[in-house]
């Protein structure tokens, strides 16, 4: 057992153990991908793994959604405030998705597990997963029209579904008969638990090897480093209050754009968030939670701030949110959030960084697509007989930089996600793909071009599929920075078998919203095209170098057309 | 919880534990960051008004924020 001989550890052994935490947080999240049931977890990694100390300090977390890690610690730490240290015993599991508990929005489940050593508490493990069903209103659980959190789903505080190993069994039979697909979430909740009792595992052994004294200062200075870098990166901040704001299109429920507006105030090392100015919150389930603006605002400072710090509570210290309760970046109960996590979190991001911009523009991209076009739906197998459901997002084109194009297709900036491939999707699903493809001429145009959107067209192959959707960018588009224009806008189109052209859903079937309903069902035959938005570009579009441009006519991600319009292509 | 920001003035106040049962839930927001509090809120007096925080860093934020001649507005519970 090593041992340390001062308070202070050398930076070799605070590296050692921290890239242990690491990787811990990686080897979970690869069991987790290896043994859940569901795509969203398997294929698209929709979830989360970290570490936490036993007063909810955030150690140890790996590549997952910045969401998840950004909010942990609030779910963790009410968790430990509402259930008490000492109601902690070996073997246990507490789940909780509650967005009035700390948590992001209703289908994100914490399972969170003491590890125990010498007969005390030294360390919490916690997965976050997207849960792809939980109930609720719609299938797939993204009730894009829900007026109230109680039609999201099933809410569940902090409550322990372990109890020293066993299964607490009520429980378990509460949750099972309220989700459509009780089989999926069997096997993912297992895989989830998996995951906690693989980093249980190699904390003892971390804790055997170092000794819990060591591991606990190790923590402590971890923490305060990463707070003592992230201090020091925003001392290069030019000191400053920034403004910048941006809308979600409609809600749902009324046709109506709900704006969210930053005051962003860098004090020599600190940096304040104050969105208090933003609109009341919305009817429908487009609204923040508080730990949703939160983790949205630390992301984007992340992006703009040194990668090498350790990502940890501490590197969050000096950045501080304020918000008002009752509006958009913070909803009051009742009000749904269930869009809040997933739509208007890149928005919130995006928000940042386009403050940020002002101050340090280099460092700064132009905005994303931030729509992930959620898409839901679920019915009886045609093959199966089996109720089958699925949470399927797309990808969309980032903003470009400084120096380099926008990615394209990627996942909006709050999650780290893959998709779905189309092999996957069509074995498990009664659609077929007729089309995914790069959006041609989607980025915004610029020095560096926004990366491109993707457009996916479905038919349905089945007698009945309901389907939901949840997307926003379709009357906005991703703006661009320095004189880069913005990416195109978002799509989602339908079209009933034997009609000759697609048209919205609002046109076909009436919704309030084209773009946020639930619950319309599509018959075997009928199509759908979701085409996702591009980002901005960088930077005026006539410095663009004729390689770039002819490499991109090349690549097919724009075309000739276009490269003649827009950036005066004459070749 | 330790923290390497420059030394804040301190706020003079005091721990409230949340005295409601178990089965029920109300719900406390900070008067500064506007997050729901779990079990315990920092009571903070000022001009005769009950302000209710999180933390001693968001009553001192609190602070701040005044400070730097921003509005805050609080919440009405």
């Amino acid at each position: 057992m090593k041992k340390a001989k001062s308070n202070k550890l050398d930076i070799v052994t605070l590296t050692v153990i921290n890239n242990a935490l690491v990787n811990i947080c990686r080897e979970m999240g690869t069991a987790m991908m290896r043994t859940s049931y569901s795509p969203i977890f398997n294929e698209a990694l929709d979830f989360s793994c970290v570490i936490f100390t036993p007063d909810g300090e955030m150690i140890g977390q790996a590549e997952f959604c910045p969401t998840m890690i950004g909010s942990a610690q609030y779910a963790v730490k009410w968790t430990i405030e509402e259930l008490g240290l000492d109601s902690f015993e070996p073997g246990d599991v507490v789940i909780h998705n509650d967005p009035y508990r700390g948590q992001c929005h209703m289908p994100e489940h914490m399972v969170l597990k003491p590890v125990f050593f010498g007969k005390k508490l030294r360390f919490f493990v916690a997965n976050i997963a997207h849960v792809g069903e939980i109930g609720g209103m719609a299938p797939g659980s993204f009730a894009a029209d829900a007026t109230e959190v109680y039609q999201e789903g099933l809410r569940l505080p902090p409550i322990k579904i372990m109890r020293g190993g066993e299964y607490v069994k009520d429980v378990w039979k509460i949750i099972l008969s309220n989700h459509r697909t009780p089989k999926s979430s069997w096997g993912d909740l297992h895989a989830m638990i998996g995951s906690l009792n693989i980093a249980a595992e190699r904390l003892v052994k971390l804790l055997e090897d170092y000794g819990a004294d060591l591991l606990a200062e190790a923590s402590n200075q971890l923490l305060n480093y990463s707070e003592r870098w992230m201090r020091a990166e925003i001392r290069e901040i030019p000191d400053g209050t920034y403004e910048a704001a941006d809308c979600m299109e409609d809600d749902g429920i009324t046709d109506q754009p709900v704006w969210m507006r930053l005051k962003l105030i860098v004090a020599d090392d600190e940096i304040i968030a104050d969105w208090t100015r933003s609109d009341p919150q919305a009817r429908g389930a487009i609204n923040a939670t508080f730990v949703v603006t939160a983790a949205a605002t630390y992301s984007a400072v992340l992006h703009v701030t040194n990668k090498d710090i350790p990502r940890n509570s501490g590197c969050f210290r000096p950045i501080r949110i304020v918000t008002k309760p009752g509006t958009l970046v913070n909803v009051r109960h009742p009000g749904p959030s269930v869009g809040g996590n997933t739509e208007t979190h890149p928005h919130i991001q995006n928000v940042v960084v386009a403050a940020l911009s002002q101050a340090i523009p280099a460092r700064t991209a132009a905005a994303e697509g931030a729509t992930a076009c959620n898409f839901l739906f679920g019915g009886l197998h045609p093959e199966t007989g089996e109720y089958y459901t699925n949470y399927h997002f797309e990808g969309c084109g980032w903003g470009g930089t400084a120096t380099h194009d926008g990615n394209s297709v990627m996942c909006p900036v709050n999650g780290n996600c893959r998709n779905t491939p189309v092999e996957v999707f069509e074995t498990k699903y009664p659609f077929l793909t007729l089309e995914y493809s790069m959006r041609k001429d989607s980025g915004g145009v610029g020095k560096r071009r926004g990366g491109l959107g993707s457009s996916r067209r479905l038919r349905v192959m089945a007698p009945e599929i309901t389907v939901s959707a949840l997307l926003d960018r379709t009357r906005t588009h991703a703006w661009g920075l320095f004189g880069g224009s913005g990416g195109t806008s978002a799509k989602l189109l339908v079209k009933k078998k034997g009609q000759s052209a697609f048209t919205t859903f609002s046109e076909a079937f009436g919704t309030i919203s084209a773009t946020k309903f639930t619950r319309v069902v599509l018959k075997e035959g009928d199509e759908v095209i979701i085409e996702s938005p591009g980002g901005g570009g960088y930077d005026p579009a006539g410095e663009r170098s004729t390689e770039d441009i002819e490499d991109d006519i090349r690549q097919g991600y724009i075309s000739l057309e276009a490269a003649r319009e827009h950036y005066a292509y004459k070749r | 919880m330790r923290t390497n920001a420059k030394a804040q003035p301190p706020v003079r106040g005091r721990w409230v534990e949340n005295k409601t049962m178990w089965y029920e839930q109300t719900m406390f927001y900070c008067d500064c960051c506007g997050m729901l509090i779990p079990q315990k809120q920092f009571v903070v007096e000022e001009g005769g008004v009950q302000r209710l925080f999180c933390g001693t860093n968001c009553a001192q934020l609190n602070q701040k924020l005044k400070s730097l001649n921003k509005r805050l507005f609080p919440v009405k519970t």
